[in-house]
């Protein structure tokens, strides 16, 4: 009786290590061990067969193969979903758009340029609900050719009123970090110094590739109410040290 | 493989969209067919399949390389498949008009059985298993990750891993072998 318990046990502890020693994950000493009692044990011989046996049933287990039209618009539909997911706004923050980019064929530094551009279009010309940009709006009186900068762009810039803001007054100059800003991209690239407010730069960035001939209030459409206002609240805190 | 990927993620962060394109279709047949063996419907796995490569999308700039890029991508997946399953409270598709068990002792052996026949019986038997364990055994069979891996990806021990995977296998041996004793 003694005996047939032990060899019972044997066989119980063989039995725990059959799938071990399929998967060559024993100790060379179990191992050996293993495979001896299997030399020896027909029961466990089979088991161990059958293991094997099954884990090849379960390797031919083929995914049945989608038609060639399902990987032709695997691609596509993606894209679209990424896009539609964009328009509607629902994109997480964290979202890498820099791939974006290229989708539409334009030379790097032209989407460069022109993204740059179009963030300091969309923060400084009139966007009323959007963006009210009232950042260390300090009493700064610069003069007239400080507040023109290089022309057009940031002489709008510096007049644009915003009726949804309160705290910004019609005329009033533009101040980042305490200067009169002279040019649109001071703007951006305040706001690309702002860890969180990059991503939606670079959200509002995309939307502009997509939609170049857009209204503005487009491009921003993808920010809700609270990341517009975080935007403002870091912008008004800004300070180029913390750069 | 691993330089590649995250060669791949350069060029993508970089600005480079092809980058992306290349990915999705290095990656897109892995991806489908680890859904499908863990949904066993095509069209939740074309989903699946495409929300994972959306939050890729989404999340490709975190990615941390501490892990490989499969790894990152496989959890992703499993995560999906995992909910979606959760969230239909059934296990797969065609469980509904299916039994779960196998045993129809008239069908004979498996031996004897034809392959199709047994490939229906064992693909029957996978969809009994918990979600955790068929996707141990998937990932371990199917795309040779190593348990290591496999507990990175749901997020357990490297032991539960292993523990998902065997209990995985010993129960299909069970299910199967019922069929081979009731011939």
């Amino acid at each position: 009786m003694a005996e047939r318990i032990d060899a019972e046990m044997r066989c119980e502890e063989a039995e725990t290590r059959l799938l071990e020693l399929m998967e060559e994950e024993l100790p060379p000493g179990r191992r050996a061990e293993a495979l001896s009692h299997l030399r020896a044990c027909t029961a466990c011989a089979t088991e161990f067969s059958a293991y094997r046996d099954l884990l090849g049933l379960v390797r031919a287990d083929s995914v049945p193969e989608p038609s060639p039209r399902f990987w032709d618009e695997f691609l596509p539909s993606l894209k679209h979903r990424i896009e539609q997911e964009i328009a509607r706004g629902k994109q997480e923050p964290a979202a890498g758009l820099a791939g974006l980019r290229s989708w539409f064929a334009l030379p790097r530094p032209l989407i460069a340029g022109l993204a740059l551009a179009a963030v300091s279009i969309l923060i400084v010309i009139r966007l009323p609900g959007f963006l009210p940009i009232g950042f260390d709006r300090q009493v700064v009186q610069p003069s007239a050719e400080r507040v023109a900068g290089r022309g057009g762009a940031s002489g709008d810039l510096a007049v644009a009123p915003n009726a949804d803001d309160g705290r910004r007054a019609s005329g009033e100059p533009l101040v980042v970090a305490g200067e009169v800003v002279e040019d649109p991209s001071i703007l951006a690239a305040a706001i690309q110094r702002l860890p969180w407010v990059d991503e939606i730069a670079e959200r509002v960035e995309a939307a502009w590739v997509l939609r170049p001939g857009a209204d503005p209030e487009e491009w921003i459409a993808s920010l809700s109410e609270e990341e517009r206002q975080i935007l403002l609240d870091r912008l008004r805190g800004f300070r180029w040290s913390q750069s | 493989m691993r330089e590649a990927d995250f060669e791949l993620i350069d060029r993508f962060l970089q600005g480079d969209g092809t980058a992306f394109d290349e990915l999705v279709r290095k990656r897109q047949r892995e991806v489908y067919n680890l859904a499908y063996r863990m949904t066993r419907n095509a069209e939740d796995a074309r989903d699946i399949s495409q929300e994972a490569f959306l939050q890729v999308y989404r999340k490709l700039r975190g990615f941390d390389r501490r892990s490989r890029l499969s790894t990152w991508l496989y959890r992703i997946v499993v995560n999906l498949c995992l909910n979606h399953l959760n969230r239909s409270s059934r296990s797969p598709h065609f469980l509904g008009d299916q039994q779960p068990e196998l045993a129809d002792p008239s069908e004979g052996s498996l031996g004897r059985l034809e392959e199709k026949e047994r490939q229906d019986a064992l693909a029957r038997a996978i969809e009994t298993l918990p979600p955790q364990q068929r996707a141990s055994l998937t990932l371990r069979v199917h795309h040779h990750l190593a348990h290591r891996e496999i507990a990175e990806i749901l997020g357990v021990s490297e032991a539960t891993a292993k523990v998902h995977y065997f209990h995985a296998v010993k129960a299909l041996r069970r299910k199967l072998a019922n069929l081979r004793e009731g011939a």
